[in-house]
């Protein structure tokens, strides 16, 4: 495939990087195999003795494995609203963030159902969902619409990767391997009219259909809780109000692998503040919207003064159960990116990466919120029953599990950035506008650099 | 003197290896009851546990024989395997029912046999014959059951009546057993309890109600029961076609309109897939 010298430069760049593996790399990967080895474990330890090594019991049926689920199917939307509507709407910016972004839904797509399995008590039984599910069931509605949107998230990545994929190909490798895998999944692409046709009609079309599958993904999933009559889960507006939490925390993943992959592959000519200032003002906006959301849902619930949603809103408020990690998931975690990101002072790559991750880390623990303390609230009172019946706390084996499910998601995406250019290298021709803002941002820097000089310059001219 | 310290250790050590060897067996808790539904149907269950993580926690795969033994002979009723409760039943066999029939009291012994895992244990239990009639009678527009006991004097005829006894009168229902009658209804100095059957409970199509009447863990009896069908009850026809596709019923049942929705969204959208899975072929194609 004939390549523009653009494209050339950037496959250069990218393969010379892909090959190798730096010491902090090594380093990283080792790290991240060790807690992969403490998850396996974990795992071990739960197969042999059975549930009873988590703090899962009759009472408190969910823990943070399912936490850990809604977690990342919500990160999935990086990938699937960023991507899909940017690419739709042909915004010029998105080049570079686009393949991060759908590397994140396909990993945690692929994860995040992981944790439902380590939450099942029978798994042998797991046939028995497909055989004997009841269609009118959300939990079996969650199964169709995740295993869709997975296939869908996988073929819309691969699709968006052709073009690099034939580009590979077509490179001088001398790993063998690497030649015929790019060789079978560039599917003889060479950028003829025809092809360029075909696969700019199949993107087009799943940027499209990605969006509402990924909506009703996150739909069905906040269905399992409101359609049952739990205090604190039992809402209308849940489903709305997991969507803007999911595409929330997926922006702030987004940021935050943007920065991790712009330092270690010195990507800064690539993803420069302007994306870091768009995805910045995007999470702001959802930040908002989020609280907006979260004020209402415990507003019109505290106001109703029901029996059961009171004794949970007294759990989350009260300061010796759940009100530290209330304020900051609820309060502490909206409010923080919206003020920063929104005061220009503030805002630079590193405090929108670091709001991000408290974004994130907020969404977390928001997600255990909405699970824990709802069901130690049972409707019927518990009384003479040992504290661990009714008190979930998460043992040393679910935590082990946790990290390494975050362990897991780091060495995918470390390993899917030596297969593919994290950033892509072929550049089609709406691509050009990216290369002008780049410009614009050079231009700035220029100009920012020239006054800097001007006043240093008066400085001194004043001592003189 | 250097001689003697490792032959002493290795002997110490050969020791301590009998000692655990012989400690690793477990004991067993042995539980037996006996339940009577009929004159000719009569079974011993059998529970085995063991103490295991600071609690008592069922046995399984275990063999135990279950004896009839009196002063002079004790014979074999036939051998039970524990399951995973640790419980094991045994129809006692008809062979054994017409010489039970002569007798007044039953001497029944578990025996487990020791083996590599538990040390020997047996349990026995001691049961008095007791013979329980139910009579169904409408008396003044009244429904009554009544239920009489009875038990063999010492000349071996039916004759003495059981008193103070506790008897249970329940009837099915479709997850469990409802309790009618008084909270405690006791066998008066006749051995007899009556108690009124109340006049709304649902029953089938034609009031059909199946009662069961027994005695519960008696220490002297063990189990007795007694079925029987009544039509007293409130003739109730189920209308199932009001609950046949609703979204609490089973799957196949599902409401036709969500069946089309989301059969729909599924068809849509895996349509669009293939569409551009052949799409990619199309690529493929493309390049020739």
């Amino acid at each position: 495939m004939i390549l523009d010298n653009k494209s050339t430069r950037a496959l250069n760049f990218f393969t010379a990087q892909m090959v190798k593996i730096s010491r902090a790399g090594m380093i990283q990967l080792a790290v991240l195999a060790l807690l992969l080895l403490g998850g396996l474990y974990a795992l071990i330890i739960q197969i042999v003795d059975g549930h009873i090594v988590t703090g899962m019991r009759d009472n408190v049926v969910w823990g943070i494995y399912i936490a850990n689920f809604i977690f990342f199917i919500g990160i999935s939307y990086a990938g699937a609203l960023i991507s899909g509507i940017l690419h739709l709407l042909r915004v010029p910016w998105r080049v570079p963030i686009i393949r991060i972004a759908e590397i994140i839904t396909v990993i945690s797509t692929l994860i995040g159902p992981a944790y439902i399995l380590l939450c099942m008590g029978r798994l042998d039984r797991i046939h028995h969902l497909p055989l004997y599910g009841r269609i009118q069931s959300p939990i079996v509605w969650d199964v169709l619409a995740i295993t869709t949107y997975l296939i869908g998230s996988i073929i819309f990545l691969y699709l968006a990767s052709i073009r690099d994929l034939a580009a590979l190909r077509d490179f001088d490798f001398k790993s063998g391997w690497r030649k015929k895998v790019y060789k079978f999944m560039a599917i003889g692409f060479n950028n003829t009219p025809k092809q360029n046709r075909y696969l700019n009609q199949g993107l087009d079309i799943m940027s499209a259909i990605i969006i509402p599958l990924a909506i009703l993904v996150h739909s069905v999933l906040a269905w399992i809780f409101g359609m049952t009559l739990r205090p604190g889960w039992h809402s209308t507006i849940f489903a709305p109000y997991f969507v803007v939490a999911a595409v929330f925390s997926g922006t702030g993943v987004l940021i935050m692998a943007m920065w991790a992959f712009r330092k270690y592959y010195h990507l800064e000519s690539y993803i420069t503040k302007i994306h870091f200032n768009y995805l910045g003002t995007i999470l702001m906006i959802l930040g908002a919207l989020y609280g907006y959301f979260t004020f209402s849902e415990y507003l019109t619930s505290w106001y109703g003064s029901e029996k059961w949603d009171m004794e949970v809103l007294y759990k989350l408020f009260d300061p010796n159960e759940y009100w530290g990690w209330f304020f900051f998931a609820a309060i502490l975690g909206v409010i923080l990116p919206v003020i920063v990101i929104l005061v220009p002072k503030f805002r630079n790559i590193n405090s929108i990466t670091a709001v991000s991750a408290v974004a994130v880390f907020a969404l977390w623990v928001k997600r255990y919120l909405i699970i824990i303390p709802t069901l130690e609230t049972p409707l019927l009172p518990l009384q003479d029953m040992r504290s661990e019946y009714i008190r979930y706390e998460a043992t040393y084996v679910e935590w082990l599990l946790t990290i390494a499910g975050v362990a897991l998601f780091c060495l995918l995406f470390f390993l899917f950035s030596k297969f593919l250019p994290i950033v892509p290298v072929v550049h089609v021709k709406e691509g050009k506008n990216y290369a002008e803002l780049r410009k614009v941002s050079m231009k700035e820097k220029v100009k920012k650099a020239l006054r800097q000089r001007e006043q240093e310059e008066a400085l001194k001219i004043e001592e003189l | 003197m250097k001689i003697f310290v490792p032959y002493s250790l290795a002997g110490l050590l050969l020791l301590t290896t009998c000692l655990n060897s012989v400690q690793a067996k477990e004991k067993a808790k042995i539980g037996l009851s006996y339940l009577k539904t009929g004159a000719e149907q009569r079974q011993l269950t059998v529970e085995v546990k063991s103490r295991m993580d600071n609690r008592y926690q069922p046995v399984e795969g275990l063999t135990l024989g279950l004896y009839l033994e009196n002063d002079s002979e004790s014979e074999l009723l036939g051998n039970v395997v524990t399951d995973a409760k640790g419980k094991g039943i045994l129809m006692i066999p008809s062979s054994f029912i017409s010489k039970m029939n002569e007798m007044s009291e039953f001497n029944f012994v578990a025996r487990l046999e020791d083996n590599d895992g538990y040390t020997a244990k047996e349990k026995d239990l001691l049961i008095r014959e007791a013979f329980l009639d139910v009579d169904y009678i409408i008396r003044d527009s009244l429904k009554l059951i009544q239920a009489s006991v009875k038990e063999k004097d010492s000349l071996g005829n039916t004759v003495l009546p059981t008193v103070d006894v506790e008897i249970k009168f329940l009837v099915e229902r479709p997850f469990s057993r409802l309790p009618i009658g008084g909270k405690y209804n006791m066998l008066n100095k006749e051995g007899k309890a009556t108690i009124e059957f109340p006049d709304d409970l649902p029953g089938d199509s034609m009031g059909h109600i199946s009662v069961v009447v027994k005695i519960e863990d008696s220490d002297v009896y063990g189990n007795i029961e007694k079925t029987g069908d009544v039509i007293w009850g409130v003739p109730t026809v189920f209308d199932d076609a009001t609950i046949k596709r609703t979204l609490w019923s089973a799957g196949a049942n599902a409401p036709y309109p969500l069946l089309v929705l989301v059969n729909s969204l599924i068809a849509a959208v895996w349509g669009i897939m293939l569409f551009i899975l052949i799409r990619i072929f199309h690529i493929k194609k493309a390049d020739n």
